[in-house]
């Protein structure tokens, strides 16, 4: 798909960048780029979405993978940082949020001082980053130093830039990227919508893209009819916005197959998890998600009731229909030797035991019997992500619940996850995913990068609660300090 | 094998080589480090030194893990529990897709070559380059672990990760051991078996070799087998077993197994491997030469074992000899007992293995360091046997050389330990200024030394016997003003200075030239003839007279000085060894003052 041209030019620069639209086969290009590319080249890119959308298109290919090494810009830092930590200056280390761009610096010193040159360009022929938009100018400083020893191109669109550090912002495209790698090409062809048999959508997004940069607003009377769906909230008060938004999560009417993302707030993981739950909706989870963090520490430092009490709260936060309240009255009078009529289920007598013991057996034992009765599960990866790491705990494979969870969400991050065909995100979150259908909540909170990524996420189906049909997209907070792309 | 990319350091083109050898526990061995050279290593010391332990070190590093078992005897000290084996070989200028950080990368170790150091990681600007390390530990319950070891891997304390079995062929060592018969078949790990899989394959070969076989033993086995196959047929008849005609007798080659030893190199019938132990040596070290494409390390045992000089000195041009693509050879080690090929190396390549008695550990110092201005490359060349040997008395000049062989014959004679017993070489240290460097540069490379020196003048160097004492060499000196013969013509009895004297004129061309001299130098007493100068021989005047006769020649030079070329007349090995054996020996007894008792001291010395 992508041009014999385009490969070669791609293939035989020194240092270049390929500017990307969403959706016009930016995948594809990198993908065909390393099926044709002799040795082995080093594959980069943001978020570990971006990795497991890559890893499987490479696989769809039947790309070698003894071709590339995959990894995200941290990831690979941080491998590379920890092989050499006398020349880096980074000994072991789990980095934190705030300090990955240590990590940088240390790969960046390693590089730099010529400690490895020759194993640089043993390992890699070249190097190809995706989603450059979102590199930090940390990052961006020591991909530069990279590209000393190695062929370097890198692609991205300033477009679809929302990642950012307060200390560590994004880089600028038009400074700092041009200047390092000068473009040398802009893909044009929407195929993401092309290929469903909606050009005329994917030709629209394509020419929001200038005024959305210069005005910051789109105007959606001008798309194409029967793509676009607006929902027109009654009134302005939290009810009504509520109302239209759990209107417009059920709105689309999913074929086979197909999928829903529903865009909504990306700084609360509380506010999409209430959403989910009210539209059969499953939440995407962050990475080193504060929730399972939290509930870590509850099962570690609590007893008895208490603790009984936070398991069945985090059972209600990841599915519906648990009962917590019933359950909870039953349970507490069997606790004080009440027998009823009915006989002991499996979940009660976890519990009871829960309220006796400290250990992860009952705790298990609970949550498994939970949730084979319980209806949406709207954060079924939180919850499996905590039962695996208790089970890890039990079978001996790790010493205790934080380092289980650790690895638990590692693996996840290796693996990549699996989503729901309805599920609820944020523009963080789904960021490099395709959907059928989206659902737009709010729009008016988010930036012009946000907006753009909402708006290009679905192939067939855009559906957008605003009471008006311009958009205009929230002014750009400077450095929005989010978070990491090495934890999403 | 795909052709192999070049690392380039320094701006050279440089093979795989191995920069650092570390031993611990193996064998004689409690302790080993040493960083030999690229090129040559010829291994030179002592019997029981640890040179061939070194080599199979090396190997055993680099073997299959099913090919090799240990047992207690292979412990230091033959004790496991407190001796565990640990063998680490580093490799510099590994092969490029080595370098790969899903390879080896990772765990690569930075050398540099300049000063011969190694840190743990590699620093390229800084010029450590990286190498690899390749461990190989054994334990009490004798089990070996091999992998790739660096300091960061060690301290994650996990189980080391492993060179894999092509990589460790790649750059496995050959070895070319005191016998080479099997490297003449087509057996596992022989030499002939790696060039055929390098060429064709050599199982694809075998195979049809196998078809061949068959096809030709069926041809005749019909008649030589046809007595038996009746008798089998009447049986199975017999038994109601239906046979066909088609009963025959064949090769079961899996049981005759072509795979290996069977096929052999011949010259006509005659199997190579019956030929002299020297030829077929050779013949293998050339077929290993071939079988090296990729440049690696070669191991050799006793590199002169069965071979004459001459072709010692062919094989060791061979392994100099520089490679079709102009670069040398990557590194060979070789052991040695000859002189002879010491004096074909440069002293760079010699490397003086030496075992503590006491600690075990083992020491490797390159022969090359300079001591002052010693030209030690004329060192090896004129005394190649001193490195071979653990004790070094270096004299002052030739008469002392002969002086003390001819000494050791009679001591010999008499009941002593012999110099060769006890590993101790006579060697000229070719005058008074450069007797000392000789055995300060021996000293260095931790000989036990013994320094020799007439006293009739100082060295040039003030302080260097000094420095030599301090070093630990022991210094040996005849009384104030007095060379060997000044002691010889005074202190031997009168009839064994009649002998000297005898013996000194019959260098003479003429009688009377060595009476003109002789009067010139005591003009009162006006001798006329040898027959009345050997009655004078109980005068101490006299005596030292031709003392100072058989030092120089009185010939003098154009400019007026003695011609350094005119020498004494014992300044030769052969007469004064005749003098150390017939005349100071028997009259070591009766003789008094420093002269016996110096001799007395170097005895002592000697028997240490």
């Amino acid at each position: 798909m992508t041009g014999e041209v385009l490969i070669q030019k791609i293939l035989s620069c020194r240092a270049g960048s390929v500017v990307a639209p969403a959706g016009c086969g930016k995948t594809e290009c990198i993908t065909d780029v390393l099926a044709a590319a002799a040795g082995r080249y080093l594959v980069l890119t943001h978020t570990l979405a971006g990795v497991d959308a890559l890893r499987k298109r490479l696989a769809e290919k039947k790309v070698n993978s003894q071709n590339y090494d995959l990894d995200t810009i941290a990831g690979w830092s941080l491998r590379l940082s920890l092989a050499f930590p006398q020349r880096s200056g980074l000994s072991a280390f789990e980095p934190k949020e705030e300090e990955w761009s240590k990590v940088y610096a240390a790969a960046q010193r390693l590089i730099e001082r010529g400690a490895i040159s020759s194993i640089l360009k043993a390992s890699y022929a070249g190097v190809l980053i995706d989603e450059y938009q979102d590199c930090t100018i940390s990052q961006h400083s020591l991909v530069k130093v990279v590209s000393r020893y190695l062929p370097t191109c890198v692609f991205g669109d300033y477009l679809q830039s929302i990642f950012g550090f307060r200390h560590d912002p994004a880089v600028d495209w038009d400074v700092d990227v041009v200047s390092a790698f000068p473009r040398i090409e802009e893909l044009a062809e929407p195929w993401r919508w092309k290929r469903v048999g909606n050009i005329e959508l994917g030709r629209w997004l394509m020419a929001i893209r200038d005024p959305l940069k210069t005005g910051g607003t789109i105007d959606l009377s001008t798309a194409p009819n029967g793509y676009i769906e607006l929902v027109k909230p009654n009134s302005r008060s939290k009810a009504d916005l509520r109302k239209a938004n759990v209107y417009a999560g059920l709105k689309p009417k999913l074929g086979k197959d197909e999928t829903l993302i529903v865009i909504s707030d990306k700084a609360s993981e509380i506010v999409r998890a209430a959403l989910a739950s009210k539209i059969k909706c499953s939440s995407i989870e962050p990475v080193g998600c504060k929730r399972l963090a939290e509930f870590i520490l509850q099962l570690k430092t609590e007893t008895g009731k208490a603790r009984l009490e936070s398991i069945m709260q985090f059972a209600v936060d990841c599915m519906t229909g648990v009962g917590k309240k019933p359950f909870m009255d039953r349970v507490d009078r069997l606790s004080t030797g009440w027998r009823g009529a009915k006989p002991l289920s499996v979940a009660e007598a976890a519990a009871l035991e829960v309220i006796n013991s400290d250990g992860l057996d009952p705790v298990i034992r609970l949550l498994e019997a939970l949730c084979k009765t319980a209806n949406v599960p709207f954060r079924r990866e939180l919850m499996s992500s905590a039962r695996r790491s208790i089970k890890l705990v039990i079978d001996g494979e790790q010493p205790d619940l934080d380092s289980a969870a650790w690895q638990v969400q590692n693996t996840a991050r290796h693996a990549g996850r699996r989503l729901a065909s309805r599920s609820v995100g944020s523009t963080l979150l789904v960021k490099g995913l395709q959907f059928d259908h989206a659902v737009i909540v709010a729009p008016e909170r988010l930036e012009i990068n946000d907006l753009y990524v909402a708006m290009t996420r679905a192939s067939k189906t855009i559906t957008i609660v605003s009471p008006v049909p311009i958009l205009r997209a929230k002014a750009k907070r400077k450095a929005s300090g989010v978070t990491s792309g090495a934890s999403v | 094998m795909a052709p192999r990319v070049k690392v380039v350091s320094h701006g050279e083109t440089t093979d795989l080589r191995i920069v650092r050898v570390e031993i611990d526990n193996f064998r004689g061995i409690k302790r080993l480090d040493w960083q030999p050279r690229p090129g040559i290593n010829c291994l030179i010391g002592s019997g029981d030194s640890g040179k061939t332990t070194i080599l199979d070190a090396i190997e055993l590093v680099f073997a299959s893990r099913n090919g090799v078992m240990f047992d207690d005897a292979d412990f230091y000290d033959v004790d496991p529990k407190k001796n565990p084996i640990s063998i680490t070989v580093t490799l510099a200028d590994i092969p490029s897709e080595f370098l790969r950080n899903d390879r080896y990368g990772n765990y690569t170790r930075g050398w540099h070559g300049e000063t011969q150091t190694l840190e743990d990681e590699p620093d390229e600007a800084r010029g450590f380059q990286p190498a690899l390390s390749v461990r190989l530990t054994v334990d009490q319950t004798l089990e070996a672990e091999w992998g790739i070891f660096n300091r960061r891997l060690e301290k994650e304390g996990k189980r080391l990760p492993s060179l894999s079995y092509n990589d460790r062929q790649e750059v496995m060592p050959s070895r070319l051991g005191p016998y080479a018969d099997h490297h003449l078949g087509w057996g596992r790990l022989s030499v002939l078996n790696k060039i055929t899989e390098d060429a064709k394959g050599s199982r694809a070969l075998l195979a049809e070799a196998g078809r061949i076989a068959r096809a030709e033993f069926s041809k005749e086995s019909k008649a030589l087998f046809a007595e038996v196959i009746k008798q089998a047929k009447c049986a199975a008849q017999a038994l109601g077993v239906a046979v066909t005609d088609d009963l025959q007798a064949m090769l079961d080659i899996q049981a005759v197994g072509l795979s290996g030893r069977g096929i052999s190199l011949h010259e006509k019938n005659l199997p190579l491997r019956q030929l002299g132990l020297g030829s077929s040596r050779l013949f293998v070290a050339a077929l290993q030469d071939q079988a090296r494409v990729n440049a690696s390390i070669g191991l050799i045992d006793e590199v002169e074992h069965g071979l004459e000089p001459h072709r010692i000195a062919r094989v060791l041009r061979q392994l100099k000899a520089p490679k079709k693509d102009g670069s040398i050879k990557a590194q060979v080690f070789l052991t040695t007992h000859s002189p002879v090929v010491l004096c074909d190396l440069a002293v760079s390549q010699l490397h003086v293995v030496r075992r503590d008695k006491i600690t075990g550990d083992v020491t490797a110092l390159s022969a090359e360091p300079q001591f002052k201005s010693l030209d030690c490359q004329a060192v090896s060349r004129t005394t190649p046997e001193a490195f071979l040997v653990p004790t070094v008395l270096v004299c002052e000049g030739k008469t002392e050389v002969g002086l003390m062989r001819g000494l050791d014959h009679y001591w010999s004679d008499t009941g002593k330990s012999p110099f060769a017993t006890l590993g101790i070489v006579a060697v000229s240290g070719g005058g008074v200024d450069r007797a000392p460097m000789v055995a300060g540069y021996f000293r260095s490379l931790g000989y036990r030394v013994g320094l020799l020196l007439d006293t009739d003048r100082e060295p040039d160097d003030k302080t260097i016997l000094a420095e030599l004492k301090t070093a630990g060499v022991s210094i040996f000196r005849w009384k104030d003003k007095h060379a060997t013969e000044d002691h010889l013509f005074r202190d031997l009895p009168t009839p064994a200075v009649k002998k000297l004297l005898k013996s000194m004129i019959s260098f003479e061309a003429e009688e009377q030239s060595f009476i003109d001299r002789f009067n010139r130098r005591l003009p009162e007493r006006k001798i006329k003839s040898v027959g009345e100068l050997e009655q004078l021989l109980d005068d101490a005047k006299v005596r030292e007279v031709l003392g100072g006769l058989a030092k120089v020649r009185d010939k003098l030079d154009k400019d007026g000085k003695p011609d350094p070329r005119e020498r004494g007349v014992f300044k030769d090995i052969a007469a004064s060894e005749w003098v150390g054996e017939q005349l100071v020996g028997p009259n070591l007894n009766t003789m008094t003052g420093d002269f016996p008792q110096i001799i007395g001291k170097i005895r002592t010395w000697a028997d240490q």
